[in-house]
């Protein structure tokens, strides 16, 4: 029963049951009540008492209470520790366990380990690695490396205790074969990272090579029966797809440093101008790494500067209008290109702009630069002398037909002036007839020479059109 | 009977099991009654009130603690949650943030002014009120309640709550002015 004053310490193991249980009467339980209302901790227990209706609170008390009272009657903590010694031991010679660290670049350090693992066990003397890389080729892992460290204890000829700590790490085991279902069952658990301490004896005389875990924090319910199966299938130097282990001999930096090595993908940095083939820089130039996404632009001075991966790649210079290079890296971490027109390409190109009337502040810089060195294609002399020729051929050559039916009128005409400047697919757009179309397509082509036009300095193939005007004289 | 404060202060420099076990007897239940609110397993639980025994040995050793009880229920949430923590990873959305705050809710409850506790009441809210007096003034329990007032029993319980919030609030301002 309760206490009736006013103030309880604390509820009793007797009171919550009870008081859970019903069996007070309301006064009783005005008073647990009240108390609870004040007292956190015991309104914490009843709420766990309430969610475990079947546990007899008196009864677990009882054995809780034996529990300490054995505890506190031990003689200190050596007790604890002799325990703890004791399970070690027992431990020790019947588990087995590997672990796998080993990335994919890493592969390269373990086979160079594994020889040396090998060699020594020919000579039959204690191996000074412990990796013993099962991998088959098509079997790759992916797992990141979390802590290797080594402590050599000793050195006997057979009996090479070494000592591996390391952590578990996270993992995604992505593999196939049975050894890695074993794998896999260790790090089902993918939160685990105990420590787990790990031994190694010296080989036996048919290689086989056998790793060993001692688990002195605590029982591992996961990694025992994995350990076991891993034990019972043994464990050669050879290939055998049965368990695979990974460990590194060297100190931890040497092999930290190692591992970073091989890990890391330096890159190399290619840089360079591009310019054209006056020795002007050209901007906005597109430089691809060829195959990938990784590319960049030509800046206003004709400078790029790129990442890559490795040698054999290819750098694609491309810009519209000119001729795409392509440039294998190699070893060279300057690669300077001078790019010429592509003809072909510009002929579809109408050229536009027109330098009056455009406001240079608008354009982006490779604009205003365009704008620059592009021309139109024109006349020699220019457009003005050219319609003075044209108007003095017509004063005294009008085509008769016209003549006699009075006609007059424009006639416009196409043609491509290529980069030499010479007529090309002269045309008539829109004509006259009565003999005006062939008269403004003679003058034009036994009239005066035409220059071709540029861009970005450079001649090139342009398509003109101009009208010529028919005045009756 | 030496006072739990006595004990804790011989077990600081003794450092005598025998002591802490007297010390932590009577409160072995409700550890193992909250262990089981927040860890929800039997076994886990009862591991819980033997553990927590363990880091008393090391922890009252080392620190001045004058609450035992307070401080016991701190230790053994933060444990809880500490557990929870590891063997259910991050997944675990719903884990309360850690307290280290010792609720001191018993003392202040003593230090209630009479004078204005009448006058407070009126000020409740009707159900707040309803309750705070069947609860308080007639000493009844919150079954009887219930079936006087016909509140489920969780809204019983809220309103006694907030009721009693209420007042201290309204009895602080009042002596305040006072």
């Amino acid at each position: 029963m309760p206490k009736l004053n006013e103030h309880i310490e604390h509820l009793s193991e007797e009171a919550i049951s009870k008081y859970l249980g019903n069996k007070l009467s309301s006064k009783e339980m005005h008073i647990v009540e009240k108390h609870l209302l004040d007292c956190t901790l015991c309104s914490e227990a009843i709420e766990g008492f309430e969610s475990f209706p079947e546990i007899d609170i008196l009864e677990s008390s009882l054995v809780l209470q034996k529990k300490v009272q054995n505890r506190t009657s031990e003689k200190k903590d050596y007790f604890k520790l002799g325990i703890a010694a004791s399970i070690a031991l027992l431990i020790a010679f019947s588990f087995f366990f590997l672990f796998d660290f080993v990335d994919n670049d890493q592969e390269k350090s373990i086979t160079n380990l594994q020889k040396r693992q090998s060699a020594p066990l020919e000579k039959g003397t204690q191996p000074d690695s412990l990796i013993a890389d099962n991998f088959s080729s098509s079997n790759e892992e992916f797992i990141n490396t979390d802590e290797i460290v080594e402590e050599t204890k000793g050195s006997s000829a057979k009996q090479d205790l070494k000592t591996i700590r390391m952590k578990r790490p996270k993992t995604n085991a992505q593999t196939e074969t049975k050894q890695d279902e074993l794998i896999a069952l260790a790090e089902d658990d993918s939160n685990y990272d105990e420590e787990i301490v790990l031994e190694e004896t010296a080989f036996m005389d048919d290689e086989v090579e056998e790793v060993m875990i001692t688990d002195i924090t605590q029982d591992d319910p996961v990694l025992a029966p994995v350990a076991e199966k891993i034990k019972s299938q043994g464990i050669t130097n050879e290939k055998k797809a049965s368990a695979r282990s990974s460990f590194s001999t060297q100190s931890e930096n040497q092999n930290k440093v190692g591992q970073e090595q091989l890990l890391a993908t330096p890159k190399k940095v290619i840089q360079g101008r591009i310019t054209d083939e006056t020795g002007d820089p050209i901007p906005g130039v597109n430089v691809i790494v060829k195959g990938t996404t990784v590319g960049t632009t030509s800046g206003i001075d004709g400078l790029y500067k790129l990442d890559v991966d490795s040698g054999d790649d290819i750098l694609t210079f491309s810009f519209i209008g000119l001729n795409t290079q392509e440039v294998v890296i190699d070893d060279q971490s300057i690669i300077n290109i001078s790019m010429d027109a592509d003809a072909s390409e510009l002929s579809e190109v109408v050229v536009t702009s027109r330098s009056a009337g455009r406001k240079k502040g608008n354009l982006g810089y490779t604009e205003s630069n365009v704008k620059e060195k592009s021309t139109k294609a024109e006349p020699v002399g220019g457009y003005k002398s050219y319609k003075n020729y044209i108007k003095t051929s017509l004063k005294n050559n009008y085509p008769e037909e016209a003549l006699a039916n009075d006609v007059r009128g424009k006639v416009k005409l196409e043609m491509t002036i290529n980069e030499k400047g010479e007529i090309e697919n002269l045309r008539v757009i829109k004509g006259l007839g009565y003999g005006c179309d062939e008269e403004a397509t003679r003058l034009v082509l036994n009239g005066p020479s035409w220059v071709a036009g540029k861009k970005n300095g450079v001649p090139t193939a342009m398509t003109v059109q101009f009208t010529i005007v028919f005045k009756l004289p | 009977m030496l006072s739990e404060k006595e004990i804790l202060k011989k077990y600081k420099e003794s450092g005598d099991l025998k002591l802490l076990g007297k010390l932590y007897a009577p409160y072995m239940h409700l550890v193992l009654g909250v262990s089981l609110k927040y860890l929800q397993n039997k076994q886990s639980a009862e591991d819980a009130v033997m553990q927590i025994f363990e880091k008393l040995i090391i922890d009252l050793r080392k620190h001045e603690v004058s609450n035992f009880k307070g401080w016991l229920h701190v230790t053994t949430r933060n444990y809880c949650l500490m557990e929870l923590r590891r063997t259910k990873g991050k997944e675990n959305s719903s884990i309360e943030s850690m307290e280290f705050s010792i609720p001191e809710h018993h003392d202040d409850e003593v230090k209630l002014n009479e004078e204005f506790l009448e006058v407070c009441i009126k000020t409740l809210k009707a159900e707040q009120k309803k309750c705070i007096e069947l609860f308080y003034l007639e000493e009844k329990c919150y079954q009887d309640i219930v079936n006087i007032t016909s509140f489920e029993l969780k809204k019983v319980k809220s309103y006694i709550q907030n009721g009693k919030r209420n007042l201290k609030i309204c009895i602080e301002s009042k002596s305040a002015k006072a």
